[in-house]
């Protein structure tokens, strides 16, 4: 199955190479990538990429590269820029390694890093202060939520994936926000950056309704400069959303989509069971791979496709096995790839596109991993992390670790980025492997660790580690949480507060010894396997689930309160003290008439007054 | 029991039973000393031995231990604490280092029982003094006072601080004034508030030097010993900034303790009342907080011109209440040194009540705070109503002993109306 | 400023008169009885003139006394006292009686109910003795008037004095609306006439008074009896003025007055008969309130709910393969739903766990599957636990396969927002247990294995306890934690008002299968939920949750209704989809209460005081002990002056360190019996308990023994000081546990109770009654007659306290031998302890 993957990836890099060869004629191609995944589920990762040349964009002639973007670009002097919008999580286990190999993937929320040109730390905060607000007014996102406490500066987990050898001084800055809640309205904004606006082409299939209802989503923005050897560099800008559907849940009509029970008919039985009867229904379903249609799925049909795409990479690829047949719309041609596991559409403009992919003959497929689907290739590490212990003074992070491989270890670098108030215990970390304890050393190569400053900074942590063969590593390390002052929690401080997800950059083994200068260049290599691929960077990205931090609380209606009960407290003990300090003793019954008795005489002849003055009037 | 005669045996005694039961509690109980370290009655962010080692490990490895929210202890504890061996491998040493640190505070606390200053002073002397305490008596009273022995398990850093003013106090008491300083400069630069305790201490010293080389000047004496003090922290801070690289750990260090910027809960009054503070106010309470604690100082060394220990008692007593980050083990010196008082306690009206306060209050702290951050069932208002009592408690405590103290000094003057009916006006 | 209040008024009230003190008492008497639920004595007493007529008179007598609320019988006391007090002393005490129970309630009764009827037409009914008390004003102002007829101010006389009292009146109309004005008029115009000399006619002939007076003698017979003969001395006779005794000038003299000293036993016996008697009075709607869900997220029953049709078929499948598993083992059962669950797409995960206790192993292998939000990513989650055994040991037949039909429903919804665990548990007690310690990683990993999969934070959790066969009537929702936590109580409230107010399903709370929403019933069920807190023990699957911070209930369909598997599964649907709603973890309504009703509760603000003031009782008496023990040896009686100022060396100097190592040598052995009854297999309970009572009946008086025969023999003074700490202690114990397990706390307070007021016995004969009636409120004794009144055997109790103790860490064992059994032993030792005339008091047991 590997080589067959191999292939697939080889035949999408002789596209790309074919595009960038062809990017004189067209600078812009788009491109839809179907691959049906076990359990019902649908891949439809859509890809759009365009160029404009860096003269161009100097002079402010942006062709195919968004104008509204570009000057933000421009005025923050941004070198490169790599922007998510994510939703729910990648099921490794079930659906295989991330598309992409992670390269277009975020944690929950929206993640922002960028290369800036700057001469100082403080003048490079200024820009991506600058930057940050712009981009939340295009992207009617709270990017602007990402001030200082929320922002790293990663040393390893990242490296710039365009050439910047001209430019020395670049700041990278990686901030996130792990609450964003993705929606529609970020959708809008990122089909105006298209050339054709989602009016035509695979734009059309984009939806709000299917797309926020797909079990897992990702929207990416990534700007960087090309060189290809030999021509000039341009500056490319790659928007790619990639969202895994639920065939059944997206099969159901836009009016009615309440998953009513079926009738009893209908229900998928297993009638190999004894007690098999019509009222009794041992059900199949999840396991066989029912049909599906391009227009079912997305709720319409695609229409054409964009006049400004370069016409020779097809708009839309699907990934089946050779053996399954796929009806299309008339005037539509279907060249199968070499490979046997994926074909391509060439559409003519202005045609619509329907797709149907009958259910498969064999109604023998009932195992969890069925043949008439691609099987996905399986991820080079999966990672999950959760909390340990309970209550809300302390706790701490566990991230399991495990490499499926059977051979070859896995290096790779864990990237977390803490806010503040969680204060983490750096000794308390340790790497195990589960079963025979190894020595940490091999585990854990190199760590890069910037505490956090209260109210100021957060905290950075980068591990370099390593996971032998066909093993699970845990890696822990404590925490305690702080309790904030009233003003600062959110309105709803119960919940609790996000925690960004951590960063897994697995390192390319080609990479890993001249890893020593942490600055090399790797030529430009987009996440799509890159024209480079033994150069790229990272072999695969991955990231974990965020987690849900809950404080300690105070009461929040109680400001006053507390004001008096602590200042009377304190005005006791002042007061008795001074009070003893500063009479002298006299025995009980000489001095003047003193104390209670004193005060009470006093009242008294005051209400006395106040009476005669009263009766007086 | 009371002034018994005490033989080298029994001191030795006491003081291995004390060590014993500390290592017992160590290697049997091995759960017991990180259950105590995380408990918020015994660390506080600038006593915390959890931080302590985050902040070894960070220096361990070049990084700034003050680059950071989370170490905020004196500078001079990370080379310490770096020759001793590794924590994690050999945690021995340092419950060595701690029970011996308990000890030393024991053996001054002896020191200064034995002396009689407490029952008669260089310009008073108690009618009552017979009826006091042997030292004997008082170290154990220390020793195994369940505060002290927590905060040994807790291995908090305080109780070098502890040990620190309980020298300064034996050395100022056995007539060396440059020892007492020298230990105050110490106790100071660990966790600042014990430089408030300068001015009884500069006093008790000029009451107590030794008549061959007495300063008369008291101003003189009092303008050599503060320069002391200042010199010796200056060396102290130098020998930090040598250690550290930089001055970062000033504000890092003492700057917490000015600003609170860590809420951490704990025994006092601070943490609840900065929390609920509103923004625009904070500077300035934390300013009048500050006044609160120092404007003890002045009124009760006047008042009390003829007892200095008594002063700085009931000093330690105060700062165990108004503290920015109080933790029992404030508590535990205060109690220390109450006992030294036993020739007035007859004159004290409130000991039970107090007692029974302070008692409720240990006991109900520790439920209400777990009902507040593990149960969830109660809020925070639960384990701030138990600082509250918990201040009261102790500070009628204080009031109490200063009461007897006075009272004592006036029947001095007038023996005739011991233990008549008194009134103040 | 308390001492001078304190002592005016202990000596104010010492000289209150016989009939004054009887009209206190009746007050406040028929005040308490008010609160009697099948005796409304507000409309039997009070005077209603429509009602009135011959055969009501009695209402005429008894409406003065009556009172519309606590507030208005307090004002109207401490209005009425002073003014009845002086008319008393003045005409005597058989007089006030016959006049206040004659004439003085009747004249102004008819006049009031002839002006209602026949002037006014209307019917309002008055109460009070208020009524009196403008009654004796009037009397007063004109007597006043005779001796000073005008108020004289600057010079000239202007205002009539006998005016003044309708000052009064029109002051309590405006400042107390409600008042009666109309019957404070009555009882004015009465005074009046009175006062102008009727009352000579109206007063019994003073003959047959005197003559009763000398034939009864009562003025020697009855105390406080104002005899007639002080008519002649005139007013103010005989009585002291208020203001006698010279003003105290110090706590110490108040500590000093014997009184003083008197008052704690009573003062705590009334603590704890108010804290008893507080609890009887929570069932009442005054005192309970209407569960009301504050949690606005959760819009409980605001959503459709789809569960149901094809379903059922699926469920009957289902079924089918859970019957075959019945009688296999944990394992083969596992084996077999773990694929089931998977097809449903679910990740799958296992875990196995032991425990050791009472020498038995409960061990198995929890089966759970995640189902992941479609939407969310792994921040919070939902538990659905089925456990195959219900406490009951009944195989949960419906349940298990109603919970796997309930996941393959919900896999098909995209909306949820948290993940949705299904726990499949071998037993109900240690199976969550495990599962819940080893997700918080609380679990000791030699006994319980880690969880391979994990999801977010915990947000609820809802048990499915489904044993029974057919069709169910309704749900009963069992809701205790370990070691009496209770889930949130916003959680009940929803799942209640689903059921209700969407299915029409009836739910029930502890057991009380029918309950009409009367006072019996909802004391039963307050009782029975404060005897399951009080004991601690876990009494479904979710009770392992709860400790975590994870609201949790479980749902026990039963009875013969119409509602089928579906309908339960509804419920569960609705209640998810409410959990699922939530934004915050539910903190908003209340962790503490009592509930008594479905719809009715007890927050803890109204019924914390009651376990408080048991509690407070103890500490009450250590102080008062601690200051007897500061007294010299003979207590000097009726203190003088002289007596008084001497005071703070005749503070006897205490010597604590006996009594103190007496106390903790106490505590200290506590540890034996707990250590030994929480780690001794269960064969060996029964006769390790029988030793252990006989050693326990031994223990007091050897040590008794031990103190009184040392070379330094033990005085009054410290066995006074051993019970004040050992009370101390006590108290102080009592009033922390009153905070986390209310009923515990309730229970033993009051079980101790009598502890507080053993003394040292006189006489041998004493010493040896006390001792037995102490040895039946022993922890052995209890639990024995505990275990027969339910019928159980001592060893199941002790065995389940053991599982109790091991696997869910339930600490009521503690509190049994560590506060109880040592405030008990240092009880017996004290009443051992007293020698022959050792000192004055008597013992008092109550």
């Amino acid at each position: 199955m590997r080589q067959f993957l191999s292939f697939l990836w080889l035949s999408l890099l002789s596209i790309s190479v074919f595009s960038s060869s062809a990017a004189a004629d067209s600078d812009y191609h788009e491109q839809l990538n179907l691959r049906p995944l076990p359990f019902s589920g649908l891949l439809a990762s859509f890809n759009f990429r365009s160029n404009t040349t860096v003269s161009e964009f100097e002079k402010g002639n942006f062709r195919f590269f968004p104008r509204s973007l570009g000057q933000i670009l421009q005025h923050a002097g941004t070198r490169e820029l790599h922007l998510r919008f994510s939703l729910g999580r990648w099921d490794a286990e079930t659906w295989g390694a991330s598309p992409w190999d992670g390269a277009r993937e975020g944690g929950t929320g929206v993640e922002l890093w960028a290369w800036l040109e700057a001469d100082t730390d403080k003048e490079a905060d200024h820009k991506w202060l600058t930057l940050t607000n712009a981009l939340s007014g295009l992207f009617c996102a709270s990017l602007n939520f990402i001030d200082g406490t929320r922002t790293t500066r990663p040393v390893m987990s990242f490296q710039p994936e365009g050439d910047h050898s001209t430019v020395t001084n670049m700041h990278l800055l990686y901030g996130v926000l792990p609450h964003e809640v993705v929606c529609t309205e970020n959708l809008t904004p990122f089909l105006k950056l298209l050339p054709c606006k989602g009016k035509a082409g695979i734009a059309t299939l984009l939806d709000g309704h299917k797309l926020f209802d797909a079990s897992w989503q990702s929207m990416a923005i990534d700007i960087r400069p090309i060189c290809p050897p030999g021509g000039e560099c341009v500056l490319q800008i790659e928007q790619t959303i990639d969202m895994v559907l639920d065939i059944d849940r997206s099969k159901r009509p836009r009016g009615n989509p309440i998953p009513r029970p079926p009738p009893g008919h209908e229900l998928p039985c297993d009638a190999s069971k004894p007690y098999h009867s019509h009222d009794t229904c041992f059900p199949v379903d999840h396991a066989a791979n029912q049909e599906w249609s391009l227009s079912q799925i997305f709720g319409k049909p695609m229409k054409g496709t964009c006049p400004l795409t370069d016409p020779a990479v097809p708009p839309v690829c699907l990934q089946v096995p050779d053996s399954r047949s796929v009806f299309v719309s008339g005037g539509v041609r279907e060249k199968k790839n070499p490979n046997h596991i994926s074909r391509c559409f060439d559409i003519p403009p202005s045609t619509e596109l329907e797709m149907v992919l009958p259910a498969p003959d064999d109604v023998t497929a009932q195992s969890t991993v069925p043949t008439d689907i691609v099987t996905p290739k399986s991820p080079l590490l999966y990672a999950e992390r959760s909390f340990t212990g309970h209550g809300q003074e302390r706790g701490g992070v566990q991230t399991i670790l495990r490499n499926p491989s059977p051979d070859t270890a896995v290096d790779f670098i864990y990237m977390e980025s803490l806010p503040w108030f969680m204060r983490i215990y750096l000794h308390t970390m340790e790497a195990r492997v589960a079963g025979h304890s190894a020595n940490k050393s091999s585990l854990i190569q190199q760590v890069y660790y910037r505490p956090a400053v209260d109210r100021a900074r957060a905290t950075q942590l980068e591990v370099r580690m390593r996971v032998p063969p066909a093993s699970t590593v845990f890696l822990t390390y404590d925490f305690e949480k702080s309790i904030l002052r009233y003003t600062e929690y959110p309105p709803d401080a119960n919940r609790g507060f996000d925690v960004a997800a951590a960063v897994i950059t697995v390192l390319n083994k080609g990479q890993i010894q001249g890893e020593g200068e942490s600055t090399t260049k790797s030529g430009g290599g987009g996440g799509d396997g890159g024209t480079t691929k033994g150069g790229r960077f990272a072999a695969y990205t991955l990231r974990t689930t965020t987690l849900l931090c809950s404080l300690p609380t105070p009461d929040f209606s109680m400001p006053y309160n507390v004001i008096i009960f602590t200042s009377t407290a304190i005005a006791l003990a002042f007061g008795g003290l001074f009070n003893i300090l500063v009479r002298r003793f006299v025995a009980a019954d000489e001095g003047p008439e003193g104390g209670l008795a004193m005060v009470v005489g006093r009242l008294k002849g005051r209400l006395l007054g106040l009476l005669k003055g009263v009766k007086g009037r | 029991m009371d002034g018994a005669k005490v033989t080298p045996g029994r001191t030795a005694g006491l003081y291995v039973g004390a060590a014993v039961l500390r290592l017992a509690i160590f290697t049997l109980l091995p759960g017991l000393p990180d259950l105590l370290t995380g408990r918020v009655e015994i660390s506080t962010p600038v006593t915390s031995f959890k931080r302590l080692q985050e902040g070894l490990f960070l220096y361990n490895h070049n990084v700034s231990p003050y680059d950071g929210g989370v170490y905020h202890q004196a500078p001079l504890f990370l080379p310490l604490f770096s020759l001793l061996p590794s924590f994690a491998s050999l945690p021995i040493f340092t419950y060595l280092l701690y029970i011996a640190v308990d000890l030393l505070s024991a053996s001054a606390l002896w020191k200064i029982a034995d002396s009689g200053e407490a029952g008669s002073s260089a310009l008073f002397t108690s009618s009552r003094r017979e009826k006091r305490w042997s030292g004997f008596v008082i170290a154990a009273v220390f020793l195994f006072n369940p505060f002290t022995v927590a905060t040994c398990i807790g291995r908090s850093t305080s109780v070098f601080t502890t040990c620190a003013i309980l020298h300064a106090i034996a050395k100022a008491v056995a007539g060396a004034p440059l020892g007492a300083m020298v230990a105050l400069s110490f106790a100071s630069y660990l966790s600042m508030y014990p430089l408030l305790l300068l001015p009884p201490l500069v006093l008790l010293c000029y009451d107590r030097q030794r008549p061959e080389r007495a300063t008369k000047s008291s101003l003189q004496f009092a303008g050599i010993c503060a320069s002391i003090v200042a010199g010796v922290v200056a060396i102290l801070f130098q020998m930090s900034y040598f250690i550290t690289g930089s001055w970062e750990f000033l504000p890092s260090t003492y700057g917490v303790q000015l600003t609170l910027s860590d809420l951490a809960p704990n025994v006092g009054l601070w943490w609840y009342f900065f929390i609920e503070m509103f923004d625009s106010f904070r500077s300035f309470f934390l300013a009048v907080f500050w006044l609160h604690l120092s404007s003890y100082v002045g009124g009760l060394t006047v008042r009390i011109r003829r007892q200095p220990l008594v002063v700085m008692t009931l000093l330690l007593g105060i700062f165990a209440i108004f503290k920015p980050y109080p933790s029992i083990s404030d508590t535990s010196l205060f109690l220390a040194l109450v006992p030294l008082y036993r020739h007035v306690f007859p004159l004290m009206r409130y000991t039970f009540v107090s007692a029974a306060v302070i008692m409720y209050a240990s006991f109900l702290g520790p439920a209400f705070y777990y009902l507040w951050i593990y149960a969830g069932s109660g809020n925070a208002n639960f384990f701030y109503a138990i600082t509250l009592v918990w201040g009261l408690g102790k500070s009628l405590l204080v009031c109490d002993l200063m009461f007897a103290v006075l009272r004592d000094e006036w029947e001095v003057e007038r023996p005739e109306m011991a233990g008549k009916e008194i009134r103040q006006i | 400023m308390l001492k001078l209040n304190l002592q005016r008024v202990v000596k104010y009230v010492d000289r209150l008169p016989l009939f004054t003190r009887l009209v206190i008492v009746l007050a406040v008497a028929l005040e308490m009885a008010a609160v009697l639920p099948w005796w409304d004595i507000r409309a039997w007493g009070r005077l209603e003139p429509d009602l009135f007529n011959v055969w009501t008179l009695y209402r005429a007598n008894t409406y003065p006394l009556i009172h519309t609320d606590v507030i208005h019988l307090i004002v109207n006391l401490f209005a009425v006292t002073p003014l009845v007090e002086r008319f008393e002393a003045e005409y005597g005490t058989l007089t006030s009686l016959a006049l206040f129970f004659g004439p003085l309630s009747l004249l102004p009764a008819v006049i009031y109910v002839g002006i209602e009827r026949f002037l006014l037409r209307s019917n309002t009914s008055i109460m009070g003795a208020s009524i009196w008390g403008f009654l004796l004003i009037g009397m007063e102002a004109i007597r006043a008037h005779r001796t000073t007829p005008y108020l004289v101010i600057r010079g000239q006389p202007t205002i009539p004095m006998w005016t003044t009292p309708i000052a009064v009146l029109l002051l309590t109309a405006v400042l107390m609306p409600g008042s009666s004005f109309l019957g404070h008029l009555c009882g004015l115009a009465v005074g009046y006439i009175c006062g102008m000399g009727l009352i000579k006619l109206l007063a019994p002939p003073a003959w047959a008074l005197r003559l009763v007076e000398d034939k009864l003698n009562l003025r020697l017979r009855v105390p406080y009896y104002v005899s007639m003969d002080q008519v002649a001395h005139g007013r103010f006779g005989v009585l002291p003025l208020t203001t006698v005794g010279a003003v105290p000038t110090s706590v110490l003299q108040l500590r000093r007055d014997p009184r003083i000293l008197k008052l704690p036993p009573y003062l705590s016996l009334l603590c704890i008969l108010v804290g008893a008697a507080w609890l009887f009075l929570l069932p009442l709607d005054r005192y309970s309130r209407r569960t009301y869900i504050s949690e606005n997220a959760l819009l409980p029953g605001q959503v459709h709910t789809y569960f149901g049709g094809s379903d059922q078929n699926v469920f009957r499948a289902y079924k089918h393969e859970v019957n075959e598993l019945v009688g296999k083992s944990n394992a083969e059962f596992n084996d077999k739903l773990e694929p089931i669950v998977k097809s449903l797409g679910l990740k799958t995960a296992r875990q196995n766990f032991t425990y050791h206790a009472a020498g038995h192993t409960y061990s198995g292998e929890n089966l759970y599957a995640i189902l992941q939000a479609p939407r969310g990513d792994a921040t919070e989650a939902i538990v659905l636990v089925a456990a195959w055994e219900n406490v009951k040991h009944e195989v949960n037949r419906n349940g298990i396969p109603l919970a796997l039909t309930l996941l393959r429903y919900f896999k098909r919804w995209s909306l949820w927002s948290k993940d949705i665990i299904l726990l499949l548990t071998p037993d109900s007690i240690a199976g969550p247990q495990a599962w819940v310690d080893a997700y918080h990683d609380a679990h000791d990993t030699s006994r319980v294995a880690s969880l391979p999969l994990k999801s977010g934070l915990l947000q609820g959790a809802i048990a499915i306890d489904y044993a029974q066969e057919n069709r169910f009537e309704s749900v009963h929702i069992v809701y205790d934690g370990v070691n009496g936590q209770l889930p949130n109580l916003d959680l009940i409230n929803s799942i209640v008002n689903i059921a209700g107010g969407q299915m029409g399903i009836g739910t029930t709370l502890q057991e009380m299968w029918n309950h009409d929403n009367g006072y019996p019933d909802r004391l039963r069920t307050m009782l029975r939920g404060m005897l399951k807190q009080g004991l601690g023990l876990a009494s479904g699957a979710h009770s392992s949750f709860i400790p975590y911070h994870v609201d949790a209930v479980t749902l026990r369909p039963f009875g013969e209704g119409w509602q089928d598997e579906m309908a339960m599964g509804r419920l569960v649907e609705g209640t998810f989809r409410s959990l699922n709603n939530l934004l915050e973890h539910l903190h908003q309504s209340f962790f503490f209460y009592l509930l008594m009703q479905r719809e009715r509760f007890v927050s803890i603000g109204t019924y914390l005081p009651s376990a408080m003031l048991v509690a407070a009782n103890f500490t009450i008496m250590a102080i008062a002990l601690w200051m007897k023990s500061g007294q010299p040896a003979t207590p000097v009686e009726g203190v003088t002056p002289k007596a008084k100022t001497e005071t703070p060396t005749t503070t006897a100097e205490r010597d604590l360190f006996l009594p103190l190592g007496v106390v903790t040598l106490i505590q200290s052995l506590s540890i034996i019996p707990l250590y030994l009854f929480n780690h001794a297999p269960e064969s060996m309970l029964t006769p390790l308990f029988a030793t252990f009572a006989v050693i326990n009946t031994l223990l007091p008086p050897a040590l008794s023994h031990l103190l009184t025969h040392s070379h330094t023999p033990i005085t009054p003074q410290q066995y006074n000081l051993i019970q004040s700490f050992s009370l101390l202690l006590l108290g102080m114990f009592l009033s922390s546990l009153a905070t986390l397990n209310f009923s515990l706390a309730m229970i033993t307070g009051l079980l101790t109770s009598p502890l507080s007021f053993v003394r040292p016995a006189k006489t041998q004969t004493a010493r040896w009654a006390v001792t037995g009636l102490l040895h039946a409120i022993s922890p052995t004794a209890v639990l024995v007659a505990g275990a027969v009144c339910w019928g159980v055997d001592v060893t199941s109790v002790l065995r389940e306290a053991a599982v109790g103790w091991h696997v869910c860490g339930t600490y009521s064992a503690v509190v049994v031998w560590c506060v109880w059994w040592p405030a008990w032993v240092a009880g017996s030792v004290v009443v051992l302890g007293g020698r022959g005339g050792g000192q004055g008091n008597k013992i008092k047991v109550v």
